[in-house]
């Protein structure tokens, strides 16, 4: 079975001599789930952002068996850690519509499928209001249901329970484990990494310390104590 | 490289129209055109050489420079904001338009535009607002 993201020997520096990204390499099959975990600044967002290939890289990023072009990362959704980035358009609705508009579908039915699709997600009665209005937690969503819209195989998630409130966090949460999409999430909230992931990989200094099921890395206090994450 | 390169494009873009606005107004095309890449240029040798954060957090507290020290450092503060913003605000375009110049593409453009100046308007707020603070 072909692979949904495959990244090997992944290796990136800032500044061309300290490299925050050491050598890291892991794969995603099919409608698996992988968390990243790792302290603040233990490179997962880095690692993200060079999977995507929005910082230069050196090392092998291939999505569904194709090395990683344009054309391949359309099969990607990402969800950044701020929504407030990804959401600009005068609505909600012409947000989540907007990558089907701009893939040729007529404007009235990439709304009616956003519209469905942010009812889905309990945000159909602010699909009129820009995203500025809309809480932290609706915002995430918000964003989700962008990067969904276009039915991406592989759903990327930087911290997406991130100063959100129990509550959101939780809902935020529920949504997630109903997506049937490949995951990859960067976080360090071992409860959201339990609950919504089969397998995790821990770094730490750019580097992978540890790589397993969730159950076997989240059971290991030592494990964790080394990576900083308790 | 060519990375690099390409960060001319937009200096070169307006040498170029400058110089054929003033051909299409019937006009002499002026050595405009040249001093707006040689300005570009020098200002570019100035900021990447001049050791600029030594020299702006040198001048004592009683220093005549403090205040144009202050100001040079806020400048550059707000510089790097516009930059960051403005790198963010492509990345999301990129990604929920990722076909250029398709449906959608420069409406959203637009709106992109009007949100990034929004942000950087809140970001100036708050940087306005930590000074009122701590001065």
């Amino acid at each position: 079975m072909t692979s949904v993201l495959e990244v090997e020997n992944l290796r990136f520096s800032f500044d061309g001599r300290t490299e925050v990204i050491r050598g890291v390499s892991f794969e995603v099959r099919p409608a698996d789930s992988l968390a990243i975990l790792g302290a603040s600044g233990a490179g997962k967002s880095t690692l993200l952002w060079c999977v995507l290939g929005l910082l230069p890289a050196r090392g092998t990023v291939r999505i569904l068996g194709a090395p990683r072009t344009r054309a391949s990362l359309r099969h990607v959704g990402v969800v950044f850690q701020n929504p407030e980035d990804q959401l600009f358009m005068p609505r909600l609705l012409d947000d989540v519509a907007l990558p089907l508009i701009n893939r040729g579908v007529e404007v009235e039915q990439a709304r009616t499928r956003a519209l469905s699709l942010l009812e889905r997600l309990g945000l159909a009665g602010a699909c009129h209001r820009p995203a500025s209005q809309l809480s932290l937690g609706e915002r995430k969503k918000a964003a989700i249901a962008a990067a969904l819209i276009a039915s991406p195989q592989l759903l990327l998630l930087d911290e997406p329970t991130a100063e959100l409130d129990r509550r959101s966090a939780r809902s935020l949460t529920q949504e997630l484990l109903a997506l049937p999409m490949s995951l990859v999430l960067a976080t360090h909230d071992l409860e959201l990494a339990r609950t919504v992931c089969r397998r995790a990989l821990v770094l730490r200094s750019g580097a992978v310390m540890a790589e397993g099921t969730v159950c076997r890395i989240l059971d290991d206090p030592a494990l964790l104590e080394r990576a900083e994450l308790i | 490289m060519m990375r690099r390169l390409w960060r001319w494009g937009p200096i070169v873009v307006l040498a170029a129209a400058l110089a054929l606005l003033q051909w299409l107004s019937g006009g002499r095309v002026t050595g405009l055109w040249w001093q707006t890449v040689a300005v570009a240029v020098a200002v570019a040798c100035a900021v990447g050489l001049a050791p600029w954060s030594r020299w702006l957090f040198r001048p004592h507290t009683r220093s005549p420079w403090l205040e144009l020290s202050l100001f040079a450092s806020l400048v550059r503060h707000f510089a790097l904001l516009l930059q960051a913003e403005a790198r963010r605000a492509l990345l999301a375009h990129r990604l929920a338009a990722p076909l250029r110049y398709r449906s959608g593409w420069f409406d959203s453009l637009r709106w992109l535009l009007i949100a990034y100046f929004r942000r950087v308007w809140i970001r100036a707020e708050r940087m306005y607002a930590s000074l009122l603070v701590r001065l």
